[in-house]
This record gives structure tokens, C-alpha cells and sequence, in this order.
């Protein structure tokens, strides 16, 4: 009914052993499988020897596949964000506005967050400050105008 | 009013801190249930089973720390104290024990 204790701790063992980088995303859902036959196993043992301990290779195995997918959770949540602003928007910066690699269901990509004052336009480029009135540029034309004045007459 | 003076130098980004609460509460919802069907099968009553628990959340906070903080949890969370080791422990405490008497009933009793 139950295989045997060493072959049970190699199949353990060679899941640990196959923790790599590439199958990290695939984790969870290997993981899936693993802690389904150790629950079932213990439903096994509970109903043919009611009285008797666990075995240890159970323990093991369950131990270790909560273990795996729970840093299988953990690797697969989205990233954390810098709370502190000037860490944040640094960030932002370097990154740019660029697909999150999600869509909406009208098929446009969903962007990650952007600079919330690019629309007071302060990285120059276009027109830069839209929307402000240009005192220092109104001032200059001014002076020019007055400056300006007497000689043309 | 020292902390206003600082928080007035640093100003903190009310969104992100939003999201870091978001993730930590959804991994601890998706853990808590898993510890809790690791409990019932291994047949904890009582107190080990919350002790079990605990001891969960703090490698799961841990695994946080390492894989998510990158061992920085001041630059993500406000309070690390608060908001990465002890938080959402006793919201996720209600689907551990939901599940650990559903499966302590079908696997033990």
C-alpha cells in the first residue's frame, strides 16, 4: 500500500535538488502534485492503522512540499514598490513607462505607472509647461519692447 | 513631530505602500490556508496547531524579506516591524483554522 520509505525521501530529496531558477515559475504548480499524495497517504494510514504515528517520510514530505509552495507563492507575487518618493519616482525615471505584459480585455496593454506631473511638461522637450503662463519669457519680451522702443523712434 | 519633520524630507508614496499592504495580505491569504491543510493532515490540536502557524508565518515572512525586500524591508514598508512581520497574521488566521478542521475532519476523524 505504501511505498517504500527511501524511495519516498529520493522523491523528496530530487525536489529539492530540482529548486532551479527555470522551474521556479512552474513551481506551484508541480508542488500541486506533491502535496496531494502525502495528504492521501496519511488518509491511508489514519484508516487501516488508526492508533499508530505517522511515518516520518509523510512528515517529510508534507513539511517539505508546504515549504516549496510557499516559496513558490512568495517568488510568483508582483514585485514590492519603494515607498519613499524620491526612491520611487528614481525608479520611475530610469524605467520609463513601458507594458506590463498585461492586456485589457479591449486588447490595449496595460502600462506600468508613470510620472505623475509629465503633464506639467518640467523635462522640457515639447512645449514645456503647458498650461502655465510664461511670466519670465513675458518679462523678457517686455523689456526687450521697452529697451526697444526708443531707438526705433 | 520629529517623525512629521522627516516624513515632510522623505514624503512617502501612498499607492506603493497600498500595493506592498496588497501583496503581503494576498500571499499571507494563499499561505494560511496551506499550513492550514498541512496542520489537520498532520493531526495538531489546539495549541501546536497555532504554534504551527506562527511558526508558518515567520518563515513565510522571512521568505518575503529575502526574495521580495531583498533584505531592505525599510525601503518597502513604513513600520518593517508592523507591516512585514506581524502583518495580515491574524486576518490569514481565520482560512488556517477553516481549513485545518476541514481537513483534520477528512483525513483523521
Amino acid at each position: 500500500m505504501f511505498s517504500s520509505p527511501d524511495r519516498r525521501l529520493q522523491i523528496a530529496d530530487s525536489q529539492i535538488r530540482r529548486f532551479t531558477d527555470s522551474q521556479i515559475i512552474s513551481m506551484r504548480h508541480k508542488n500541486e502534485a506533491n502535496i496531494i499524495p502525502s495528504v492521501y497517504s496519511t488518509h491511508e494510514h489514519t484508516t487501516t492503522t488508526p492508533n499508530s504515528p505517522l511515518p516520518l517520510d509523510i512528515t517529510l514530505e508534507l513539511l517539505a512540499s508546504i515549504l516549496l509552495l510557499s516559496t513558490g507563492i512568495v517568488l510568483t507575487s508582483q514585485p514590492l514598490k519603494p515607498i519613499q518618493w524620491s526612491r520611487w519616482s528614481g525608479k520611475m525615471s530610469r524605467e520609463g513607462r513601458h507594458g506590463t505584459g498585461r492586456w485589457t480585455r479591449e486588447g490595449e496593454e496595460v502600462l506600468s505607472e508613470g510620472d505623475p506631473y509629465a503633464f506639467l511638461g518640467l523635462d522640457g522637450g515639447g512645449e514645456g509647461r503647458r498650461g502655465f503662463f510664461d511670466v519670465r519669457g513675458k518679462r523678457r519680451e517686455y523689456a526687450e519692447w521697452v529697451k526697444g522702443e526708443p531707438g526705433s523712434k | 513631530m520629529n517623525e512629521e519633520r522627516e516624513l515632510a524630507i522623505n514624503p512617502i508614496v501612498q499607492t506603493s505602500v497600498q500595493h506592498n499592504t496588497q501583496v503581503v495580505s494576498n500571499i499571507r491569504n494563499l499561505t494560511a490556508s496551506l499550513f492550514g491543510v498541512a496542520a489537520g493532515t498532520l493531526g495538531l490540536e489546539s495549541y501546536p496547531g497555532f504554534i504551527f502557524y506562527l511558526i508558518g508565518t515567520f518563515i513565510v515572512s522571512g521568505l518575503v524579506f529575502v526574495f521580495r525586500a531583498e533584505g531592505k524591508p525599510s525601503e518597502y514598508f513604513h513600520r518593517p516591524l508592523g507591516d512585514l512581520w506581524g502583518g495580515d497574521v491574524f486576518s490569514g488566521l481565520s482560512s488556517f483554522v477553516l481549513t485545518w478542521t476541514l481537513f483534520y475532519g477528512l483525513v483523521r476523524a
